[in-house]
């Protein structure tokens, strides 16, 4: 066989990429519709995987096939169910995400709460209202408190037969052990670069250029490519983090501890977390220059820049400041002073000597 | 969709599906009402995909149609206007609602009526979702609305409000041959009503669901609204673990009225405890009292003990300590609480059996008391550390049983 055969298949599913993945769900589910609970699904699963790697688009898949009433394999995408999960109104599908204080959805800073544990399980112990599955998707179960974990153990390991838990989490470490191990784990990879580029520019229609930029610096995370291309201002402020970037290499102490004092008022720490994604990929790049992969790097539309200054320092300093970029990161994670922390951030880079170039 | 209505039938439609709304939710379409005219009716629905409602209120229909619209916003609406003819128009383009009435109008954004889930009725056109009449493997039972009514409320308030233990949250229902029964229990007292019909009701073997407390709640409150005279319709679909609830109503009265309400309530899965082994099948000890005696003394020691985990104990002395005749005993119930002080009252009692000190929770005895209608009630006690048996005098030992698990008060 071809080894297009291969994506024939996963394209009945929803998902680009991640065959393995989609394969063993496909195996798993029941020969028919009719019989529902006589299948290899387990009754829980925990997706794994970067931030926009496609948990929960796997996720969904899988419920949108369950739910779906007309095939068995695959979303018919044409069925009442079909046209309510589409519409996020299926009565059998759950979307539970962490909350703010306030109560809105927010996934960074959110948490699921113990309240949402016991509307689950009060959830669970009522039958599904249209088909033969309940399926609730509980997403950055990283982000759950300890009573909601602890509360939903026992529905986890002991579910009724209709429910199936779909768990997503970026980390197998962040999740409680006593979750994991009642769960079947998926650990999702990135996908190649060359999978991005095509399903970018098949079906989200993006012009060739660009299809293979976002591909690059997506790291591997289809999800992540396509919120760029919906949201302009991320890849406003790509251009404008790595012009401060190029502007600061050559910029003296007082310059770069303006620049942090003004970063750090924003109080945004999202903001900053995307500032340090977008340095790192650049100042790797600066690596892979150096090391003779030019072939490698991501910033493909600014690859002179990068080369310019690839030139003028030396591998090492490029290398001990890729490592104050991820320690900074670990650092905003926690509670340090922004403020001490960004002014490290900015001093500690690489500076090319006025008059150099 | 081009439809009229009068203002207070609209209006109680949408106070009586409104219940069902569902206040949080992550699907959009469950904060909207469902408007479905059709056949000269206005069809009201409303689930939180735990309870559904239907009702049906008379209307004019001029162009069949169907949409959903934000539940709030449009009852708010609707209440606000003047008790006369209200005109609704549906653009299906835009999917919005346009409503005038007197001089108020408005156009309200809906969401489409497809994306609405089915909410079970007992009957449906086989292109629409949600009929029951092709699952009907339970009964249909005849009962009137008032006595259903009754019977719930005698019941329900003993069902278990804690979440974690899903099946004390529901009522246990159960159809055998010509008798209907209901118990609840929340694992400190048990309430256990049945009705015995003249004839079989439904089929011989027996049907025996789990209705959450809150369905049979939302039951009642409508029963309230009912036509009295007309039975209430009950069908069991065990398939798909729903049971449904027809409840007529008064259509004759022109104003703030429904033709028909159907209630749909998922079942809860699980087995409810067998409760035949906390009935006591013995007693020492039989107080018979007035009941409205007794739940006022209840009420007044209930002050006292509240700031006492609602501890009263209540003394049985059979011999007339205070020189009655000898058959004629008292009833004492005290309180104490440590910061307020106490209460002792005491009230007439015909005791059978001998001196028993047991202590209960008041909130429990002001519960069962306040739902007998008979006025007398019989408090059948064994041990200070075993339950109690209340029943109200003249019912039979079937009809209506209430078990009270006994306190330990720290002495």
């Amino acid at each position: 066989m071809s080894p297009n055969s291969r994506t024939t298949q996963s394209e009945e599913w929803p998902v680009i990429g991640h065959e393995w993945a989609v394969r063993l769900l496909q195996r798993a589910l029941p020969a028919a519709a009719t019989i529902p609970y006589d299948s290899r699904l387990s009754h829980a699963y925990l997706i794994l995987g970067a931030r926009h790697a496609g948990k929960s688009t796997l996720a969904r898949a899988l419920a949108h096939t369950l739910l779906c009433t007309e095939s068995d394999s695959a979303p018919c995408g044409k069925c009442r169910a079909c046209r309510l999960m589409a519409q996020g109104n299926h009565p059998d599908f759950r979307l539970i995400q962490p909350l703010s204080r306030e109560g809105k959805p927010d996934r960074e800073g959110g948490l699921l709460r113990a309240e949402q544990a016991s509307d689950i399980i009060r959830d669970a112990s009522i039958r599904p209202l249209e088909s033969a599955y309940k399926i609730f998707l509980i997403q950055d179960i990283q982000r759950a408190n300890e009573s909601f974990a602890n509360k939903l153990l026992k529905s986890i390991e002991e579910p009724p037969d209709y429910v199936i838990y779909c768990l997503t989490a970026t980390d197998r470490g962040n999740v409680l052990p006593t979750i994991r191990s009642r769960c079947q784990i998926l650990e999702l990879r990135p996908l190649d670069t060359a999978t991005i580029e095509t399903a970018l520019a098949e079906r989200w229609a993006v012009e060739p250029e660009q299809a293979r930029l976002l591909a690059r610096l997506s790291g591997g995370r289809l999800g992540w490519a396509v919120e760029q291309l919906q949201e302009e201002s991320m890849r406003e402020q790509r251009v404008e983090t790595l012009a401060t970037l190029l502007h600061l290499v050559e910029a003296d102490r007082v310059g770069r501890l303006l620049y942090a004092e003004t970063l750090a008022r924003k109080r945004d720490n999202q903001h900053l977390f995307g500032l340090l994604e977008i340095w790192t990929i650049w100042w790797r790049d600066v690596l892979l220059i150096q090391s003779g992969c030019p072939e490698g790097c991501s910033n493909v539309d600014l690859l002179t820049d990068v080369e310019r200054v690839a030139g003028q320092i030396s591998a090492a300093r490029v290398s001990d400041y890729l490592t104050t970029l991820r320690r900074i990161g670990g650092y905003l994670q926690h509670t340090v002073n922004t403020r001490l922390a960004l002014e490290v951030l900015v001093l500690q880079m690489p500076m090319i000597g006025i008059g150099h170039h | 969709m081009r439809v009229s209505c009068l203002q207070e039938n609209l209006a109680k439609g949408l106070s009586i599906v409104g219940r069902a709304v569902s206040t949080r939710s992550t699907l959009p379409v469950l904060g909207n009402i469902l408007l479905e005219a059709k056949d000269n009716q206005l069809r009201l629905a409303a689930t939180n995909l735990e309870i559904g409602i239907n009702c049906w209120i008379g209307a004019m229909v001029e162009d069949e149609g169907a949409i959903t619209v934000p539940a709030r916003l449009l009852a708010d609406f609707i209440n606000n206007l003047p008790p006369e003819r209200i005109d609704m128009e549906l653009s299906v383009r835009t999917q919005t609602l346009s409503l005038r009435c007197a001089r108020y109008t408005a156009t309200i954004k809906g969401i489409d009526a497809s994306q609405f889930p089915f909410v079970a009725r007992a009957q449906a056109d086989e292109d629409e979702g949600g009929s029951m009449a092709d699952v009907i493997d339970g009964v249909t039972i005849p009962l009137e609305a008032a006595n259903l009514r009754k019977m719930i409320d005698q019941v329900v308030y003993a069902a278990s409000t804690d979440e974690s233990r899903p099946t004390l949250t529901g009522v246990e229902v159960r159809f055998r041959s010509n008798e209907l029964r209901m118990a609840a229990t929340d694992g400190y007292r048990l309430s256990v009503r049945s009705v015995i019909f003249d004839e079989a009701i439904g089929p011989n073997e027996e049907i025996m669901v789990v209705v959450p407390a809150k369905s049979l709640g939302e039951l009642a409150r409508i029963a309230a609204d009912a036509d009295d005279e007309e039975p209430v319709k009950v069908i069991v679909a065990q398939s798909r673990n729903q049971i449904l609830f027809q409840i007529p109503g008064n259509k004759d009265e022109a104003r703030g009225s429904f033709q028909w309400v159907e209630l749909s309530s998922q079942l809860i899965d699980g087995r409810f405890p067998d409760y035949n082994g906390i009935i006591p099948k013995s007693r020492d000890t039989r107080t018979v009292v007035d009941t409205a005696e007794l739940l006022k003394a209840v009420r007044v020691a209930f002050l006292f003990a509240r700031e006492n985990n609602n501890i009263i104990r209540l003394t049985v002395m059979p011999d007339g300590k205070n020189g009655a005749d000898d058959n004629k005993g008292q009833l004492r119930l005290t309180a104490t609480s440590m910061e307020m002080g106490d209460s002792v009252n005491d009230i007439d009692a015909q005791i059978d059996g001998g001196e028993i000190e047991i202590s209960f929770n008041a909130k429990y005895l002001i519960d069962v008391l306040s739902q007998v209608d008979q006025p007398q009630v019989v408090l059948d006690t064994t041990q200070s550390t075993r339950p109690g048996a209340l029943r109200p005098v003249g019912v039979g030992e079937d009809e209506y049983l209430h078990v009270i698990m006994p306190m330990h008060p720290n002495r």
